[in-house]
């Protein structure tokens, strides 16, 4: 919607956007994660390099600020504010032959962003963004954005902060993503999106009962989820482009989990002989084939990149745990090996990593495995429960449900375990997060 | 529901009682009198219903009391358990004697959990739970055409709250019959 009514052009101003090759780089699927400190400097006049006038909505703080608020949510960067910045945040100039990159250096700063308007009649203006490496004073990323009202600003700064954050790390999918999440009101759940931010909260669904288990297909285009009402289980499938839902009763009476596969189809757990079982539906949404059978539940299906991978849970052993088939060997294996309660695991795209939530003193916390070593380690810690974690296209962050606040909302982690942040959707107890591609 | 099928008794109970009140004071003619309207002609015609009508609303009742009275005792399962308890069997036999009662009656076994699994397995459980009492219906000789499952995981708390009491009564069984 957002990017529908957007008139942006990323201008190709007098520089070019830049990526400093071999300057600042930042490994993000490494072991040793790095952190610089970014700051993001007042929106100057480009007409003097000075302070700058009126301009409707005051879109050059509000772009300054929701910058900031970007680059806050990626663990790697320390953000540092005006008074951090020794002998005062004014950088002097926005290109780098004015700019004192010393006093930022003094104040440890590793990159500088500044901004530079030019006001437009009939619109906001025009602005020019770029990002230096203070110690080289090389540009990192420098990009020109015609703004024509105010309510471009989010997505101007969404897509800077895209290219500034490819720019160092070789990823800027975070900013080109989105959420899907179940939001309760009063007895019934709707599903909700928004960006990976948390921007732009759109209700998907107005239907009368219990929405749960929402999943994205491969190309962020549909969204499939199951539907409660007063009697049955439904299959539902929002189109994303003709905002149509689709609604199907499948056999049995039980409908749990529904993701799609690589090619598209849909994989869900139905109870048509006597207990959860993981098929695949056809085109047509009739039941194919088993994907997993067994006396026991198995339920839960997520899908790698390539196709060849599923997790999924089941309690064959007895308790819930978490298994990985592999379609080429057909081999099933359990990929949990502690505790006692193991759900709702995600595979990273790459397939080489799947975070589960595991019970731990009564509690669900977010496990993390390495399938090439086995090795496990927790991800989540602190008070509350941590549950439906769910992988980013990039696989660099998580997103996850958890009561740690009060009543249940989203968070954001990484594959590394950081410090979880609140992602703002807005009130009501939210849960099932579910990352699919903008 | 239940609380306004026990209501709506009180206040039938209630009106009757006071039909009856009146009705003393109406009837209140001197002895060997004969109170017209009440020979033999208007008996079984109560109201002006035929016979076949007051039996069909006897029945009625019967079945809205059955319907009461199954629906009234939950059944409940341990943590991660959709094991059946002695005290469970008890209350399934005792709903399998109603519905054998009452053919016409058919049931909707909703399988719930406490908050304390994650979602989508609760789901699950939930299933398995209520296919627990389904199968034992069936054992005990419930024509399986009568009976239905779903499950809602721990959609639906009967009781609010984060501790081992509102969970013992959040993983439970409720019981919907219907008329078919």
């Amino acid at each position: 919607m957002i990017r529908s009514i957007l008139i942006v052009v990323a201008l190709l101003v007098s520089f070019t956007s830049v990526q400093a090759a071999g300057v600042l780089n930042i490994d993000i699927y490494g072991p040793g994660q790095s952190r610089v400190n970014l700051f993001v400097a007042d929106p100057l006049s480009k007409e003097s390099a000075g302070p700058l006038g009126a301009i409707p909505g005051n879109a050059p703080a509000d772009l300054q600020q929701r910058i900031h608020a970007n680059c806050a949510f990626l663990p790697f960067f320390n953000m540092l504010s005006a008074r951090d910045i020794i002998g005062g945040p004014s950088p002097g100039g926005y290109v780098a032959q004015n700019i004192d990159f010393n006093k930022f250096q003094l104040s440890r700063a590793d990159v500088l962003v500044t901004a530079a308007w030019t006001p437009q009649p009939g619109g906001v203006g025009e602005v020019e963004l770029r990002a230096y490496e203070v110690y080289t004073g090389r540009l990192i990323v420098g990009k020109g954005y015609n703004v024509a009202s105010q309510q471009q600003v989010p997505e101007v700064a969404a897509r800077f902060c895209a290219d500034l954050m490819e720019a160092l790390t070789g990823q800027g999918d975070f900013f080109r993503s989105n959420l899907a999440m179940i939001k309760k009101e009063g007895r019934r759940k709707q599903v909700y999106m928004s960006t990976a931010q948390g921007l732009g909260v759109q209700k998907i669904t107005n239907l009368d009962g219990i929405c749960v288990s929402p999943a994205w297909s491969h190309d962020g285009q549909k969204l499939v989820f199951v539907f409660l009402d007063a009697r049955f289980h439904n299959l539902c499938i929002w189109d994303r482009s003709t905002r149509s839902l689709q609604t199907k009763r499948l056999p049995g009476n039980t409908l749990i989990a529904p993701a799609f596969t690589k090619h598209g189809s849909v994989a869900i757990s139905l109870d048509m002989r006597g207990n959860p079982d993981i098929y695949e539906l056809k085109p047509d949404l009739s039941v194919g084939r088993a994907l997993e059978e067994n006396w026991g539940i198995d339920i839960g299906p997520d899908f790698d990149r390539t196709g060849q991978r599923m997790v999924f849970v089941s309690n064959r052993l007895g308790n819930p745990h978490v298994f990985l088939k592999d379609f080429g060997s057909g081999e099933v294996r359990r990929i949990s090996l502690t505790g006692k309660y193991n759900t709702g695991p995600s595979i990273s795209p790459d397939g080489s990593q799947v975070v589960f939530a595991q019970m731990v003193d009564g509690r669900h916390k977010l496990f993390l495995v390495d399938l090439a070593s086995g090795r496990e380690r927790q991800l989540t810690f602190g008070p509350g429960s941590d549950e439906d974690p769910t992988w980013s296209p990039d696989g660099y962050f998580i997103a996850f449900a958890s009561n740690r606040s009060g009543p249940s909302q989203i968070y954001l982690t990484t594959k590394h375990g950081d410090e979880p942040i609140l992602i703002p959707t807005g009130p009501g107890e939210t849960t099932s997060p579910a990352w699919g591609k903008l | 529901m239940r609380k306004f099928g026990v209501f709506g008794l009180i206040v039938l109970v209630f009106c009757l009682a006071m039909a009856g009140g009146c009705s003393k004071k109406v009837s209140s003619t001197p002895a060997g009198a004969t109170a017209a309207g009440s020979g033999s002609g208007a008996y079984g015609s109560q109201g002006g219903l035929t016979a076949e009508q007051l039996e069909a609303q006897r029945l009625a009742e019967l079945q809205r009391q059955a319907i009461e009275k199954i629906g009234a005792d939950k059944i409940y399962f341990a943590f991660d358990s959709n094991e059946l308890s002695q005290e469970s069997r008890a209350v399934l036999t005792e709903k399998a004697e109603l519905l054998k009662a009452n053919a016409g009656l058919v049931l909707l076994i909703e399988g719930h959990c406490d908050e304390r699994g994650t979602n989508e397995y609760n789901m699950a459980l939930g299933e398995r739970r209520a296919r627990a009492a389904y199968d034992f219906l069936v054992l005990m000789g419930i024509d399986s055409s009568k009976l239905s499952i779903i499950s809602y995981g721990e959609e639906y708390p009967a009781v609010q709250g984060s501790n081992e009491a509102a969970w013992s009564k959040n993983r439970r069984d409720e019981f919907k019959a219907s008329a078919k």
